[in-house]
């Protein structure tokens, strides 16, 4: 923690939703620091908040109070083009619900962030087809998202989400779909990109298998971080502490 | 329990109020023009609702056109509006299913739904239909100066309007069913993208085939035997569908394997056209025919009656007569009152094969029309008493009567209409006589076929009657002679000359020959003259109804003061017609976009999401809506522009508009035109705030 190069900061962050007058808060104060090159999971009961928190951290949304600090600088100065430059350069989203163009073939989609980024085509197209290739989707670009399987829809979001090579990955359930041997290739991917280019990671996920692939598991519990551990070397060790943590949690 | 289910369906309403109101606005809208059809039918059509009705001419055959028109846009606007409505409403009624409501329950939470929106309906749609028609009447009295007694509305008006468009709003709701089950158009707007062809198989073959439609029905709208016909419009439009959209899908084609450059960087501005090809052609094919029909159908109309010759300046004389041998004697008498001017010249009837719009049925009897034959030196007589600067040319015409020349005396404002309405033919059947009771067979028959030398729209002796009868038709002094024995040499009952009736009936029997009127009478004299007169001729009516003259447009006399009062009439209903109808095409236009917008909302929603989670900014995310709305505003307007200039171009012509008239009505028609597409812009915009306004999410 002393060597923590902070990336992305929430300091008494609130979230809450109001629906015909009534108000449920979903984020009920966290304080929660990010550091660069940190691979964290973030765990909980469903609706503890996971995916708000997310999206809180991914700039997405806007804490009802608190802030998150990003790279220094308050998220409520962010806004316009600054904003959307972050979002296509800075940070790779994978959504839960992959949120694919059903009117765009699968390379297309992967190349969007570049395409937004106005950049040249050739290049674009390179780089989508390098990462399809990792991902193992390469022989499905021609198609149409409606066409593919819940996993191959995971796989060519995390394609997008990574074809910038963002420094920021926030990925909402990225295994949720996929079968163990697909899993085993996307956690493999997160983890070589995270060695390789230093970059940041931030999951959501029940799976605590793959959670004992990061460094760090967060859990959360209505609204709020109950338990925050690392992870000391030894995986199975710490997979043993996730169950814990786990159950504790799910008891309450 | 019922309590409870009461609120239930209360709440369930309420959950769904916008898309409520819009199907009450819809319902609202129908029974509003109806009730304007209606009104106006009453209020304008009294004189003639008996003696003209189901004539194929006439203001009451006007207003049942419209109101069929009218109904048949409602149901299409209803349908427009159901389908996004109840692809809100069927996802909520399958889930209530499954739940296990029972098909009682079921029951009455549609009828209450349909019941709610009639009843929420009914009433704004009768008021501001009544307000309007009223205005409207307000309005066309005070323009035409219309100062004789109109009709008044029956008790009965309002609910047999009630009935009318409820069974409309029946119907809608059992079309757009037929559309669900087979094309899927509610469940659609449930599910993603459907994968649709951008190019078709064989794109040359379809772009050869609509250019050629194009031209054919451009080229045929020309000429005048085609009589303005709307089909050619529409055919019109179909080929510059076919032809357009198969020349762009190529380019665009072309554009994805050739320059993938300009490709991806339109890839989202451009991807409707690349995903939804079918979807979108088609809602610009609507929007652009809805455009066309409202400005150059409905709208054109209009200027035609605001630039037609006053309505006295069409009948020169005050009393027309088609008087025969046996009348000579009443006239000579009249020739001693010095108040009134009489004018005789010799004429002869002929009856041409078909004097009716549609195709008849196969025992149905076909019911000729009837002209004025003149020799040439009559015309050139009855033109130099209208026009003192008259020059006579020579009409091209031939001895053995086989040319003619054809003065259409018509109102410039109809639209332009053969002499023989059979076949479309360029060549009219023409009989010299009163029309026979049956044409038996036309090869032995004494219809000729004849060459029209030359054409021309005027008045020079009125235009009494229906643009259908009446007209002049001229034959050469020399033939006219023959023409004016003709009668003895044809039995009415078959058609066949005599000497074939003898041949088929055998040597004893007897032909009916009938001569017919002789004498084309024009009396001018001062109006208490002329009722008089009126009065005495109508006493005359009966003796010249000819065996062989089924219609009742044809008269012994006609009287101009009522057929003043016709035609002012006339133009006053088709103007109330015309502006109902731009009315309803501008709602038909401004909801279909508005449909089709509410029907991508959940598509575009998640496609908001994505965007902006990837960084594109609001702006470009703001344009990329307008752009692809947009689209559905500037390529109607200019296929629009097209197609005007192209039917306008051809309307002049066999309208024989001169140059004057030319550029008056098209610097109307422009005006109209701008005024159509800015009122669409205007709508279009409001549409994007709106849209926007549920889409697009602020930063």
């Amino acid at each position: 923690m002393n060597n923590c190069e902070e990336l992305v900061r929430a300091e008494g962050l609130y979230r809450s939703f109001s629906k015909y007058g009534n108000k449920t808060e979903v984020i009920k104060g966290i304080d929660l620091c990010i550091c660069r090159n940190e691979l964290t999971a973030i765990m909980g009961r469903s609706g503890s908040g996971k995916t708000t928190l997310l999206k809180l951290l991914g700039l997405i949304d806007r804490p009802t109070d608190g802030s998150i600090i990003y790279k220094g600088e308050n998220s409520r100065k962010l806004f316009g083009d600054r904003l959307a430059a972050i979002h296509r350069n800075d940070i790779g989203f994978v959504y839960q619900d992959y949120y694919l163009m059903d009117s765009l073939s699968v390379l297309e989609n992967i190349m969007l962030p570049k395409i937004l980024n106005h950049e040249e085509t050739g290049e674009a197209m390179k780089s989508a087809m390098a990462i399809s290739e990792k991902m193992q989707i390469s022989s499905l670009l021609d198609k149409r998202p409606y066409e593919l399987s819940g996993g191959e829809k995971q796989r060519a979001a995390i394609c997008r989400a990574l074809i910038n090579d963002p420094e920021l990955i926030l990925a909402d359930e990225p295994t949720g779909n996929l079968d163990t041997a697909s899993a085993d290739i996307v956690m493999r991917h997160f983890a070589m990109i995270h060695r390789s280019l230093n970059t940041t990671i931030v999951i959501v996920t029940h799976d605590p298998s793959v959670a004992s692939c990061c460094e760090r598991v967060v859990f959360l519990k209505d609204g709020l971080i109950t338990v925050d551990i690392r992870n000391n070397g030894d995986r199975e060790v710490f997979f043993d502490r996730i169950i814990e943590n786990q159950k504790n949690v799910l008891k309450g | 329990m019922k309590n409870a289910f009461v609120s239930f369906i209360v709440k369930d309403l309420r959950e769904n109020k916008r898309e409520l109101v819009s199907l009450i606005m819809s319902e609202s809208i129908l029974i509003s023009l109806f009730t304007v059809g209606v009104l106006g039918f009453q209020i304008f059509s009294s004189k003639d609702a008996d003696e003209y009705f189901m004539r194929e001419d006439g203001i009451s055959r006007l207003f049942i056109s419209a109101c069929s028109l009218m109904l048949l846009c409602g149901i299409v606007l209803l349908i427009a509006t159901l389908i996004p409505y109840l692809g809100k409403r069927v996802p909520k009624y399958t889930f209530l299913r499954r739940m296990g409501i029972s098909v009682r329950d079921k029951r009455r939470m549609i009828i209450t739904e349909a019941g709610v929106t009639y009843l929420l309906s009914i009433i704004p749609g009768l008021l501001t239909g009544t307000l309007f028609a009223y205005v409207l009447k307000h309005v066309i009295v005070s323009y035409l100066r219309i100062d004789f007694e109109l009709g008044s509305v029956s008790a009965f008006t309002y609910p047999i309007i009630c009935v009318v468009t409820l069974c409309a709003y029946a119907l809608s709701f059992l079309l757009t069913g037929e559309l669900e089950s087979d094309f899927g158009v509610i469940s659609s707007t449930q599910e993603t993208a459907r994968t649709e062809r951008s190019i078709s198989r064989k794109p040359a073959a379809w772009i050869i085939a609509g250019s050629i439609l194009c031209v054919v029905s451009s080229a045929a709208f020309f000429r005048i035997e085609y009589h303005e016909a709307l089909y050619l419009t529409a055919i019109f439009y179909l080929g510059m569908y076919l032809a357009v959209k198969n020349i762009a899908s190529v380019i665009m084609a072309g554009t994805r394997k050739n320059r993938p450059d300009k490709y991806y960087r339109n890839l989202l501005n451009s991807n409707q056209f690349y995903n939804r090809y079918q979807t979108t052609t088609r809602y610009i094919l609507a929007l652009s025919l809805i455009s066309f029909l409202a400005c150059f159908t409905s709208g054109f109309q209009m200027i035609g009656i605001v630039n037609a010759q006053n309505a006295e300046d069409l009948f020169p004389y005050d009393i027309m007569c088609l008087a025969d041998e046996n009348d000579a004697k009443y006239f000579d008498g009249l020739k001693k009152d010095s108040d009134i001017e009489i004018h005789e010249y010799p004429m002869v009837r002929v009856a041409n094969l078909d004097k009716t719009e549609h195709f008849e049925r196969i025992n149905e009897i076909t019911i000729q029309g009837q002209q004025i034959g003149i020799s040439e030196s009559t015309y050139h007589e009855l033109k130099g008493a209208i026009d003192p600067s008259y020059v006579p040319e020579d009409l091209g015409l031939n001895d053995d009567g086989s040319n003619v020349y054809v003065v259409h005396q018509q109102d410039r404002s109809i639209k332009a209409q053969p002499v023989d309405w059979r076949y479309n033919k360029s060549k009219p059947d023409l009989h010299i006589g009163v029309p026979c009771i049956r044409v038996l067979d036309e090869y032995h028959g004494t219809y000729y076929e004849k060459n029209i030398a030359g054409e021309e729209i005027a008045s020079i002796t009125g235009c009494y009657s229906t643009p259908k009868c009446e007209n002049i038709i001229v034959f050469s002094d020399r033939y006219f002679e023959k023409a004016q024995d003709e009668w003895k040499n044809v039995d009415i009952t078959t058609g066949y000359s005599v000497e074939a009736f003898r041949a088929f009936m055998g040597d004893d029997a007897e032909p009916l020959l009938i001569q017919g009127p002789t004498r084309l009478v024009l009396i001018n004299t001062d109006p208490s003259h002329v009722q008089q007169l009126d009065r005495e001729l109508d006493a005359l009516e009966e003796e010249h109804k000819y065996i062989g003259n089924l219609d009742s447009s044809v008269h012994f006399h006609y009287s101009t003061p009522d057929e003043i009062q016709q035609v002012t009439v006339e133009r006053a209903a088709r103007i109330a017609i015309g502006v109902c109808m731009l009315v309803i095409f501008l709602i038909m236009e401004i909801l279909l976009l508005y449909s089709k917008c509410q029907m991508e909302l959940k598509e575009k929603k998640g496609r908001e999401k994505m965007l902006r989670g990837l960084g594109m900014p609001l702006r470009d995310r703001r344009r990329l809506l307008s752009r692809e709305i947009n689209v559905f505003l500037v390529l109607p307007a200019v296929f629009l522009i097209i197609s005007s200039a192209v039917f306008l171009t051809g309307t002049y012509s066999v309208r024989m508009y001169d140059s004057n008239l030319v550029i008056r009505c098209t610097k109307m028609y422009a005006a109209m035109i701008t005024a159509w597409i800015a009122v669409n812009a205007i709508f279009t915009w409001l549409i994007k705030i709106l849209i926007g306004k549920e889409i697009l999410s602020d930063e």
